[in-house]
């Protein structure tokens, strides 16, 4: 690429450009209103740093690309498609470029809040380093001062903030069953405003005079008056708080309207409960914290009186609109944690969560009251006294909610069938640490006990109790649970126990003892202290130290088992997609194979492997999904086999599949997914065996493209058949699948379109929907019928009903398929999602069906038909949709029969 | 083979560059419910600006306007009759968009544009003319602040404006398709009302 096209395309080349032309624009703007007003100097690098501060970053992201599609869009000119959706990264370069990909983006900010947490925290070293002793050790007070205040502003705007919309990013659209979030671009965009605030916190030390130090709170009249460092603090605040709140908007719109059909709210997983509420916080409050640094910046830069009193100003407007951001952001800062260890606490205690709902309406609770307590920060301030107790009273209640909380996951535990594993461990360790902290804040809810308080290490130990005992460790804990998903391999678990066990001590060892130094009147915020402090003063600088070390056991682990870790295994936990492979039996006991047997890490070996002939064989791989079975791929493959014969040489056939995201419905039904993809396989395969090929099958990775990589590592291919639906209907097609293949592989690809529509004319799908009635004399005659009229092939769902009764359901099905076999019917059969309206979504997602059967009692005894679910159905598809009604009489005879 | 050249015909078909389509799981559009929270947010940063006034002028009992200074308070109701007849020819816009009227949807959007403008620089000679500064006193800081912030959503929803009237003079929207007029014109009658708020609170009252 020459030079200009690389400053033509948008990246890294662009950016620079953008960011020295912005700066430009910046300084021209400024200098030609000082010339325009005649002010002196001319040239004012305070003012035009200022400007300069919010000019560039603009450069910069025009540079790197976030507007370009809005550009064309605005212009009226045809827009250029430059998504990512469906295929993400496929280096990691993609992940330096505005891709707009919820799982690149979450990675993204991941990857990049973690960065900032590492720089937070080596100042924290560093700043305990000079506590470690009383008196001056390396460091000048204003030093100490702008450590502090940065580090305490990146752990909170950069870190746990943005972090949690990392991992939301990633897992969110998939609980939800959404494709990707409901507006990409600015999805992409969110996420580059991130750094630009971050950088220019961190580039604050640079300016003159050092960098801001007035703590991450900037209170005025302190903040006007500082070097212009602070200038900094301001303007990264706007960018991280533009970040904040567009993602918060964009989580609202996903999860509103974006559910897959059956996910109504209240089964919505209680992360997603989380997000929702905190993105509700954020776009209600973070506009006040944007108005305060306005106000700064005003008074600052503009010479405006927004806290001078000498002008009618007012010094406690400041706190008034910083807290009323900043007391709401501190459940932005935690929600999403309970969001996670409901999450985590449920999957490892093998229970759904005590008190669903319960949970739910303690966290729209909390949103609310979360609005009234904000003055429990200005008891000292000398704000309006009759304030104070209300201030008091709605602080203690907001406990409540909280407390819901806490027993909830209490009782979640209990009787569980608990698996002692890291993310489980830092969640147990969240709950103490932060019940820990909530009782500290009760406690500095108390008025009196707050004056003596305020402004001390006890305040500091409260903070970091529910910020890092209870936040950060409700990302680790969520870093471990999801990093299987996220990486496709396993993190190291000794080493998770590990850095659980030093942290956990080391953090108690670190912040346990401020509050005893606090109650005692070590002032914060200070570099000095007097020599009462020394000996816990030094003990929690080691402590600290420790603590810091620590971190780096999970840095090792997280990127040496990224890079070379084993793979996770599949269905080990619902929330993992498995990678590895389960293989179906490819020939012998037909569709029947497969049916009732488990699903675990189980691998069946088609015995037609065994006994091949010795010459190197002719090796055919088949990718195909929902078209498996299609009469066109049949005939091929067949074809391709025929060919292969009259060439003399012995052929071998795979055929794999890649299992569905489902698109309806609570995505965990992992089982039913797997079930349905291995029951479309095994038909396959009995079609195949049929025209004469014994095959094998083996059911993948959802993604295809990583599943048909993954089978020719593991097969060996000569060729490839990839079958597809026609353009229009086909996710692979969008994601350019087969160019991809082709591609990487080096192989031939052949793309076959499958037109399942068509197949239609040589046999009828017939999708059977029925619970307790599904042995039912009419339900069977019907089928027995529909199979004398011509070639038919049935599908019987059984949506499992509430509570333990799967085994039941899986007997009643089996009983059935043995019925219709034993009439000499093609049928094969799953359990699936409890609700009989999604279950029927999903089948018609898996299985190809062409009429649609629902059997149920008579009306009175109808839960489905109370519910409408024939008319629902109908409503939703337009195969036609017969109902076969089955009295509890007959329905009981047909189970014995 | 075929195949490639089915997938690249498929993106060049039509517009669709977005992820595979989702299911609708509410009634309300996602570009509508997007600008409706916006707005929410929108409203909070005026919470907070108005915060400031209030403290101003109600905790601290400053004199409103500072003493020796007067508003403008005619000139602003005459701008303030223009931005209300803006909204009215937005609204014209969008119903001539529905109704396939391409004539009545450029008028009534490059109307609603250049009646924007006319608030803005009617705005900007009440700055230069009203008689007192930002780094006045506090009454002069709010006074700016909150018109100046007004002022400038009148600019974002200006470039808005802009972009949905070029598009509708290069031919786009109709009546399936007028998302990009009715988008824009929600966050024009928001701030049309805000500035009625805006305008109650400073000048009026
Ligand atoms: C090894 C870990 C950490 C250590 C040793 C540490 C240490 C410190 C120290 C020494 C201060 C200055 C206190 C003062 O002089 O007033 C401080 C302040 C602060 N830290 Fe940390 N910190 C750590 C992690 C974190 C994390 C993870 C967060 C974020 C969630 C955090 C949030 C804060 C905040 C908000 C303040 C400012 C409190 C205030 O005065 O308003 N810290 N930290
Ligand atoms: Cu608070």
């Amino acid at each position: 690429m020459t030079m200009a096209a690389r400053l033509k395309a948008p990246g890294w080349y662009r950016a620079a450009l953008g960011l020295i032309i912005g700066f430009g624009v910046g300084m021209g703007i400024d200098v030609g209103l000082r010339a325009l007003y005649g002010w002196h100097p001319l040239v004012d690098w305070t003012a035009i740093v200022t400007v300069g501060l919010i000019s560039s970053p603009f450069g910069f992201l025009i540079g790197i690309g976030c507007f370009d599609y809005w550009f064309r869009w605005a212009s009226g000119a045809p827009t250029v498609p430059e998504d990512h959706s469906g295929h993400g990264a496929r280096s990691w370069r993609d992940y330096f470029r505005v891709n707009t990909d919820h799982k690149v983006i979450g990675l993204q900010y991941i990857c990049t809040t973690f960065f900032f947490f590492v720089v937070g925290g080596v100042m924290a070293m560093v700043m305990r380093a000079e506590l470690a002793a009383p008196g001056t050790q390396f460091i000048s007070p204003n030093t100490f001062n702008g450590l502090f205040s940065v580090h305490a502003s990146l752990m909170i705007f950069l870190f746990i903030i943005p972090v949690f919309a990392g991992i939301a990013n990633y897992v969110i659209p998939l609980m939800i069953g959404a494709p990707d979030m409901a507006f990409p671009r600015l999805n992409a965009l969110s996420y580059w405003l991130l750094p630009i605030g971050g950088i220019i916190m961190l580039l604050s030390f640079l300016a003159p005079g050092g960098s801001f130090s007035t703590g991450w709170t900037a209170y005025a009249p302190l903040s006007t008056h500082m070097p212009l460092g602070q200038t900094f603090f301001n303007i990264a605040i706007q960018f991280a708080g533009a970040s904040s709140i567009a993602t918060a908007l964009n989580f609202l719109v996903t999860i509103i309207t974006m559910r897959a059909p059956g996910m109504t709210f209240w089964r919505m997983p209680l992360l997603v409960w989380a997000n929702f509420t905190t993105s509700l916080l954020v776009v209600i409050a973070t506009p006040f914290i944007a108005g305060s640094q306005f106000f700064v910046l005003f008074d600052r830069t503009l010479g405006t009186h927004f806290f001078d009193p000498s002008r009618s100003g007012d010094v406690l407007m400041y706190q008034h609109v910083f807290w009323f951001y900043s007391h709401p952001a501190v459940y932005i800062m935690m929600l999403p944690g309970f969001g996670i260890v409901s999450e985590v606490i449920s999957t490892h205690a093998r229970k759904p969560i005590f008190g669903y709902r319960m949970m739910a309406f303690s966290l729209m609770a909390i949103v609310v009251l979360g609005f009234t307590v904000w003055a429990h920060h200005m008891f000292v301030s000398g704000m309006f006294p009759w304030l104070r107790v209300p201030m008091m009273l709605t602080t203690m209640l907001i406990a409540v909610p909280t407390g819901i909380k806490i027993f909830s996951w209490l009782a979640t535990l209990w009787r569980g069938v608990i698996h002692l594993r890291t993310p489980l461990l830092f969640a147990l360790g969240f709950i103490t640490m932060f019940t820990l902290g909530g009782i500290s804040g009760i406690m500095l809810a108390v008025i009196p006990f707050d004056i003596h308080v305020s402004d001390t290490y006890f305040v500091v130990a409260h903070i970091h109790y529910v910020l890092f005992g209870g936040s950060v460790f409700t990302i680790f804990a969520g870093i471990y649970h999801w990093f299987p998903k996220m990486t496709g391999r396993m993190y190291d678990e000794t080493l998770g126990r590990i850095h659980f066990w030093l942290s956990f001590v080391f953090f108690n060892l670190t912040f346990g003892p401020m509050h005893l130094v606090g109650i005692d009147g070590m002032p914060r915020r200070v570099a000095d202290y007097a020599h009462q402090y020394a000996t816990l003063n030094a003990i929690i600088s080691i402590s600290a130290f420790i603590f810091g070390l620590s971190f780096l056991v999970f840095v090792y682990n997280i990127v040496a088992s990224w890079r070379h870790g084993p793979l996770a295994e599949g269905n080990r936990r619902r929330a993992d997609r498995g990678r590895r492979p389960i293989r179906v039996r490819g020939a012998g006991s037909g569709a029947r194979g497969v049916q009732g047997e488990g699903t675990g890490g189980r691998r069946v070996r088609s015995h037609g492997r065994h006994d091949r002939m010795s010459a190197q064989p002719h090796r055919i791989l088949v990718v195909a999904n929902e078209t498996v079975g299609g009469r066109a791929l049949i005939e091929t493959v067949k074809r391709r086999a025929e060919e292969a014969h009259e060439r003399g040489e012995p052929f071998e056939v795979t055929v794999i599949c890649p299992q569905n995201e489902p698109r309806s419905g609570y995505v965990i039904y992992e089982d039913s997914v797997r079930k349905a993809a291995e029951n479309r396989l095994a038909t396959t395969l009995g079609q195949l065996r049929e025209v004469g090929i014994e095959a094998d099958g083996e059911v993948m990775d959802p993604d295809p493209y990583s599943a048909t990589m993954d089978a020719i590592a593991t097969y060996g291919a000569d060729e490839i058949i990839i079958s597809t639906h026609p353009g229009t209907r086909s996710g692979w097609l969008r994601r350019d699948l087969i160019d991809r293949v082709r591609e990487d592989s080096g192989l031939p690809v052949e793309h076959l379109v499958v037109d399942l529509d068509a197949d239609r004319a040589h046999m009828t799908r017939t999708l059977v929907v029925a619970n307790q009635t599904v042995g039912g004399g009419p339900l069977i005659e019907l089928l027995k019928r529909k199979g004398t009229e011509g070639p038919h092939n049935f599908v019987v769902i059984l949506p499992q009903g509430e509570g333990g009764e799967h085994g039941d359901a899986e007997a009643r099905l089996a009983h059935t398929l043995d019925l219709l076999h034993g009439a000499g019917l093609e049928a094969v059969g799953q359990v699936m999602d409890p609700d009989p309206f999604t279950a029927v979504q999903n089948a018609l997602q898996f299985y190809p069906a062409d009429e649609i059967v629902v059997s149920t009692f008579p009306d009175e005894r109808s839960g489905w038909l109370r519910s409408h679910l024939i008319e629902r159905i109908k409503a939703s598809t337009s195969k036609p949709v017969e109902h076969v009604v089955v009295t509890a009489e007959q329905a009981r005879e047909g189970a014995t029969a | 083979m075929e195949s490639a050249s089915v997938a690249v015909e498929h993106a060049a078909e039509h517009e669709h560059h977005g992820p595979p389509p989702a299911n609708r799981s509410s009634r309300v559009e996602a570009q509508f419910l997007g600008m409706l929270l916006f707005i929410i947010s929108e409203v909070m940063l005026f919470g907070s600006f108005f915060t400031a006034y209030f403290f101003i002028r109600v905790v601290g009992h400053a004199h409103w306007p500072a003493t020796g200074t007067k508003l403008p308070v005619a000139v602003a109701g005459v701008n303030t009759a223009i931005l209300v007849s803006s909204s009215l020819t937005m609204h014209w816009a969008l119903l001539s968009a529905k109704n396939e009227n391409r004539f009545g949807m450029r008028a009534g959007l490059a109307s609603t544009f250049l009646l924007g403008v006319t608030f803005l620089t009617v705005q900007i000679n009440e700055y230069v003319h009203v008689g007192f500064a930002p780094h006045d006193h506090a009454q002069g800081t709010i006074f700016y602040g909150l018109t100046g912030l007004h002022g400038a959503h009148v600019f974002v929803g200006l470039n808005l404006l802009l972009f949905a009237t070029i598009r509708a003079f290069r031919g786009h929207f109709n009546a399936k398709e007028h998302r990009g007029v009715e988008v824009p014109g929600i966050y024009w009658h928001f701030v049309d009302v805000m500035w009625i708020v805006v305008y109650t609170t400073i000048y009026v009252i």
